[in-house]
């Protein structure tokens, strides 16, 4: 018996507005870039995409995809201008096996950011509030 | 060997309402069909109609070798030709051109 694999794949949006974007116009934007660029083969191909995971204020999402036409959704992505109606872009952080090892990843990824708005930060209050803001939202 | 596929198509349609059954037409009809099943880039290559001949409704197209599998794949998915039901039917597929001797020259 052959294991179906899966990729998770770990997608930062940036956006220049503060509107939000729901899981859902997330996989129907991605399901309509996979139609444009690959034709119905390709959407096809990546017929059981979903959203696992949306972190709204940190505009991270977990995507998983079969292993094998991940490729497709991985090509796609750089190429994408919007996020629901609003303009922005994408950068896939890491494709993981694993929803875990993406969590992992997502950790040392905060890590590295809250460093970086450390040293910004002038007020031990206010990196007291930051850190704050970081554990809850990575409370799932 | 060759790096290029050369297919031997003919195009059947359910009525012979069309009068201009010309190469363009063809082109056109088989790019549609591939942009549909394969997208913008999955569908884009070069391929060429060497030959078409109205009267026998038959043709020749060519083809990368790596590519002949897609091509293949939207020509026997085409199933309307400008508003009639239409089939193209692929007779042989070779890499080499004068290998197409046996079906598409008639004596």
């Amino acid at each position: 018996m052959v294991r179906f694999k899966n990729r998770y794949v770990l997608l930062e949006i940036k956006s220049i507005s503060k509107a939000t974007v729901s899981s859902k116009e997330l996989a129907d934007t991605l399901r309509k870039a996979t139609k444009k660029y690959y034709g119905d083969y390709g959407l096809a191909s990546v017929s059981n995409l979903n959203v696992k995971l949306f972190y709204d204020k940190h505009k991270l999402a977990i995507i998983r995809v079969t292993h094998g036409p991940h490729k497709f959704i991985t090509s796609i992505i750089p190429l994408l201008k919007t996020a629901g109606k609003e303009l922005a872009t994408y950068r896939i952080l890491y494709i993981g096996a694993t929803i875990r090892q993406c969590k992992k990843f997502i950790i040392n990824h905060q890590n590295d950011v809250l460093r970086k708005v450390f040293s910004q930060l002038s007020t031990e209050n206010e990196r007291k509030n930051l850190i704050e803001d970081l554990t809850k939202s990575l409370e799932i | 060997m060759s790096d290029y596929c050369y297919i031997d198509f003919s195009i059947k349609l359910k009525s012979d309402q069309i009068d201009d059954l010309s190469c363009v037409f063809i082109k056109g009809a088989i790019i549609k069909s591939l942009l549909q099943i394969f997208g913008e880039i999955g569908g884009n290559t070069e391929f060429d109609l060497l030959k078409f001949d109205e009267h026998r409704r038959k043709g020749i197209i060519r083809v990368p070798a790596d590519f002949s599998i897609k091509l293949r794949i939207a020509l026997t998915l085409i199933s309307e030709f400008q508003g009639v039901s239409a089939i193209f039917q692929v007779h042989k597929a070779t890499n080499t051109l004068p290998a197409l001797i046996d079906t598409f020259i008639e004596f």
